[in-house]
């Protein structure tokens, strides 16, 4: 009996410590895989920054009047929420000045009804209330199809440019089969119609508002 | 899959890795990303050699590990192992080659789930030599890299009639040149580039692999039933 007893408490022990010896294996790799990372990502931190920043400084600079301007845009946002921006998000405004003047301001808004989801847009606004440019930032949409909102595919996107609320009224902002004044893509009436939308309601948003986006200090980008 | 280590010599895993056990084309390992990132030829090889090179990291940690490897933690160590590669790749990626981190998306992250590098992990790295490894490791992920590349060559061309578009996301300005133009994308088929395009081609691939297969066999019947009967008792 005792004999029996004590192989088992044995065996017991053992698995205890073999139950022990994996978790401490475990966690030591655990700690060294962060480790690892932490030091891989702390090098490569502000590259990847710079390179975010590259990119959407070209998109800011595809939508704004870029030789008019004195400031750079990148550095001087507002961050605003509003449902006409298409997303309960907060998104950021770009703004740029000359001479202290304001001269345009650049919108990060979402189509929420694309074909495939949403549709990211950066679209450039003139203070007099003119498009000044749209360019796609991020979208899902059909190869080959809805992708010729892409400025690269096609220059569908180049329709907006000097359009604003003054020249076209409410009733025209939709494609020419409904009586608008846009052509759609081929084949793709739902992503064209998404993004004729999304630009109304950002010249709507900024009509609202541009006595707001023009007079508020400037905010520092949330991190 | 418990038989003990054994020699193999390096040409036939090389042969294993490229033809006769091919991950993409016979064990059909990593189809999500096969299908969904294969649309040109550029993102094919971009994801071909992130994955290359993780399961190269993966399987030279663990089989240099592998005496220190208990039963019941190897599993959970190998997936950290292969977590902490994809993770440093990903970063790496995004740092440097921002246009191709941005292109490949979500798939780059999900390299991670690819059971090709799971597998070889657990199958051949940890009772292997780090030699061996590492030359199982280079010669799957070539394999894969292949498939990949061929299949996005192959629906880029159908698709939009070109070859290389988006290279300089890999290879900087300069490589803008490199893209050749066959037809105008107006032309291309465009099932090529959606999803059911990638089925069709990765299917018309394997059947040529197979005919050729079925060809090297009747040409020697004796060699054949011997490769048959190693690739059962692999499985």
């Amino acid at each position: 009996m005792t004999n029996i007893s004590t192989k088992n408490h044995d065996r017991a022990s053992a698995q205890a410590s073999l139950a022990s010896r994996s978790a401490l294996t475990l966690a030591s790799f655990v700690v060294l895989a962060l480790l690892l990372l932490i030091l891989v990502y702390s090098a490569n931190r502000s590259r990847i920054q710079a390179s975010q920043r590259t990119l959407l400084a070209t998109s800011i600079a595809d939508v704004l009047p870029v030789e008019s301007i004195d400031n750079q845009p990148l550095d001087d946002l507002l961050l605003v929420k509003h449902s006409l921006l298409g997303t309960t998000e907060v998104m950021p405004v770009y703004r740029a000045w000359r001479d202290n003047k304001p001269v345009a301001a650049a919108l990060s808004v979402v189509a929420p009804d694309g074909y495939s989801g949403s549709i990211y847009l950066l679209i450039g606004i003139s203070a007099k209330g003119e498009v000044t440019g749209v360019r796609v930032l991020e979208h899902r949409e059909t190869p080959g199809i809805g992708d010729k909102i892409e400025l690269s595919r096609s220059n569908w996107i180049m329709g907006f440019n000097t359009q604003s609320l003054d020249k076209l009224p409410a009733s025209e902002w939709r494609t020419t089969r409904i009586g608008g004044k846009f052509d759609a893509l081929t084949g793709a009436t739902i992503t064209s119609s998404a993004i004729i939308a999304a630009v109304y309601d950002a010249l709507l948003w900024f009509s609202l508002h541009e006595g707001l986006v023009f007079t508020k200090a400037q905010q520092l980008p949330l991190q | 899959m418990n038989s003990p280590p054994t020699k193999t010599s390096i040409a036939s895993l090389w042969f294993d890795g490229l033809w006769r056990q091919n991950p993409g084309l016979v064990k059909l390992l990593g189809l999500c990303p096969l299908l969904a990132v294969s649309n040109t030829t550029i993102n094919g090889l971009a994801l071909g050699i992130a994955t290359l090179l993780t399961l190269l990291t993966s399987n030279l940690f663990i089989s240099s590990l592998r005496h220190h490897l208990l039963p019941s933690i190897r599993l959970p160590l190998e997936v950290l192992i292969i977590a902490t590669a994809v993770t440093t790749i990903e970063i790496m990626m995004a740092a440097w080659l921002p246009g191709i981190h941005a292109a490949l998306g979500i798939f780059l992250p999900l390299i991670v789930t690819n059971c090709l590098i799971l597998g070889r992990a657990e199958a051949f790295a940890s009772r292997r030599s780090v030699a061996a490894a590492a030359h199982d490791a280079l010669a799957m992920g070539c394999g894969f890299l292949l498939v990949l590349v061929l299949m996005g060559a192959t629906r880029e061309l159908i698709g939009q009639g070109t070859i290389l578009s988006g290279a300089h996301m890999l290879f900087g300005v300069t490589a803008n040149a490199w893209t050749i133009h066959l037809f105008s994308a107006d032309h291309g088929l465009l099932l090529a580039l959606l999803p059911p395009g990638a089925f069709i081609v990765l299917g018309l691939i394997l059947a040529v692999k197979n005919l050729i297969d079925a060809r090297l066999k009747t040409r020697s019947a004796g060699f054949a039933t011997v490769d048959r009967l190693d690739a059962t008792i692999i499985h």
